[in-house]
């Protein structure tokens, strides 16, 4: 297995020999990272990056621990810039007014103190052009009992569902959600994912980064394992698991090792 | 979670204005549920003004201004401060401690929307900490005054947290977090102190009496003090003739120019440590 090289504008990267074809009109676009690297002194905490994601699309972002999954989402989101390269989300760039049409779910995103979920959530949508009613969001990521409480008497899986809660009720046209299922169980995941794909089926472009390798497979059109803020491998999952020899879903994890750290069994 | 459907008609939001509005009614809310912070915003003036500007309820300046009159406008001058520091400055520092403030900066909801948020909160608390002291006053300490007076009492009281605001905000993002609530402590018994809040300057030592003259805290009392004392009395408070009207207004307003200026640089210097 080899690491990929930059194989032009006109083509998603992969090592795999499953690149993409881009669509002709750069609008078709809601993610565009061109040639993106981030250094921290010595460190390449992203490392000449191509990432495209289409209008629709749904893509998981994978990688060990430090891979720079977050990094990534740091980035489109205007957080941080790149040392070199160019970033752009849904056609601008990040930061400014595209926030308007992005939800974000960050990893250990902080909230206020003292307020109430259902004042955050009617808060956060407000400042949206438009907004889902409040309750409704509520009811769907089952919070509407705990609509009076303040943020901070929330369990960490109500937390998750808040800040997806926030997320979700500005109607936004890209959903970037970094680690969205963690601290959930499984119901609230798979609840979570209904959310989710309705949102989708909805218009919405969805990247999220997981650590579950079977629900990236299950729910993402195409998965993307980044190693060292390399691109390693970008293709559909099923494509994926099959290079390792196996695509039976038990040995998804074979195939993340083999791809990260290039362990087989 | 219950299934979404992907047609859920959403309503298209309206104005700048009506985010701030509902900002501050979040942030009133909030602080109306932190009893610790209404304690020590709006009950501790009062408190103290009980305290310290009761007992000598019968005393007079020499052009007749009651002592328990000068001795509200300074507690609420103090609270003005403590509102200030507490609210724009630990508040603000122990949010952007959480990670709130970055939050923020990833999603729509404008940074200033967040501080005119307090601020609009902390307007609020400055109102009632000028009624709880009003009320005070004129119940127990027999303070009478026109009602212009009042006003004029009550509309410094709230400018003045609008003033002090920069204060707090430059003090929340130039200081570790984490070392928010100390810095303010520090800053804030010092400061009323000097400022003349506790005692009349004219009782303290004369060192202290020349220093007071450098405090915008201290300004900002003698914009208070005239409110409702006449020049003579407000000379016998602090020990020296009050400057003119102009010159106390523009050491608060340069403060709060060189505090936004501060605050301003923090914000982005932090901002653009983050990015790299």
């Amino acid at each position: 297995m080899t690491r990929s090289t930059d194989p032009g504008p006109r083509h998603l990267p992969s090592v795999l020999g499953m690149g993409h074809e881009l669509p002709t009109e750069p609008t078709e676009l809601a993610v565009e990272l061109t040639g993106v690297t981030k250094r921290y002194g010595a460190v390449r905490a992203v490392d000449s990056l191509d990432l495209h994601v289409r209008h629709g699309e749904v893509v998981a972002l994978l990688g060990p621990n430090g891979a720079g999954k977050s990094t990534t989402f740091e980035l489109l989101l205007g957080l941080l810039r790149p040392t070199e390269g160019t970033v752009r989300v849904l056609g601008q760039t990040p930061g400014g007014g595209v926030r308007g049409r992005i939800g974000a779910m960050m990893q250990g995103a902080g909230l206020p103190e003292d307020v109430t979920v259902r004042e955050l959530v009617r808060l956060i949508g407000r400042a949206y052009p438009s907004a889902l009613d409040v309750d409704d969001v509520l009811r769907r990521t089952a919070l509407t009992d705990r609509a009076r409480r303040t943020v901070t008497d929330l369990s960490g899986g109500e937390r998750q569902r808040l800040l997806l809660a926030a997320a979700l009720v500005g109607v936004p046209e890209l959903l970037l959600l970094d680690e969205p299922t963690a601290a959930l169980d499984v119901a609230s995941r798979r609840a979570f994912w209904e959310q989710a794909r309705a949102s989708v089926r909805g218009g919405a472009t969805l990247l999220f980064t997981t650590h579950h390798l079977e629900e990236a497979f299950a729910e993402a059109d195409r998965v993307v394992v980044l190693l060292a803020g390399r691109v390693v491998a970008d293709a559909p999952p099923a494509e994926l698991a099959a290079t390792v020899g196996d695509a039976d879903p038990e040995n998804l994890e074979d195939a993340f090792l083999a791809l990260t750290t290039g362990e087989t069994r | 979670m219950t299934a979404m459907t992907a047609t859920t008609a959403a309503r298209r939001n309206g104005g700048r204005l009506g985010l701030v509005a509902l900002q501050v009614r979040v942030d009133v809310a909030a602080a109306l549920r932190n009893t610790s912070f209404l304690v020590g915003a709006v009950a501790i003036p009062v408190l103290l003004y009980a305290m310290f500007g009761l007992p000598n309820g019968a005393d007079t300046f020499p052009d007749g201004t009651k002592v328990t009159a000068v001795m509200m406008a300074s507690f609420a001058a103090y609270g003005v401060v403590s509102l200030a520091v507490f609210t724009f400055g630990e508040w603000v520092a122990r949010e952007r401690g959480r990670g709130w403030t970055r939050t923020l900066s990833a999603g729509p909801l404008p940074t200033w929307v967040y501080l005119a948020g307090k601020t609009g909160m902390a307007v609020v608390c400055a109102a009632a900490v000028t009624a709880g002291l009003a009320v005070t006053g004129v119940l127990v300490g027999g303070v009478r005054l026109p009602a212009g007076t009042w006003a004029a009492f009550a509309a410094v009281t709230v400018a003045g947290v609008v003033a002090f605001s920069t204060f707090g905000f430059a003090i929340a993002y130039l200081v570790r977090p984490k070392a928010a609530a100390t810095i303010a402590n520090l800053v804030f018994l010092p400061l009323s102190f000097c400022s003349g809040f506790f005692f009349p300057l004219s009782q303290l030592p004369s060192v202290l009496q020349s220093a007071a003259a450098y405090l915008p805290t201290h300004h900002f009392g003698q914009l208070l003090w005239a409110t409702v004392a006449t020049p003579g009395d407000v000379e016998a408070l602090v020990g020296a003739p009050p400057s003119a009207t102009v010159v106390h207004l523009a050491w608060v307003a340069g403060w709060f120019v060189l505090c936004g200026a501060a605050a301003l640089w923090a914000a982005r210097r932090e901002a653009a440590t983050r990015r790299g």
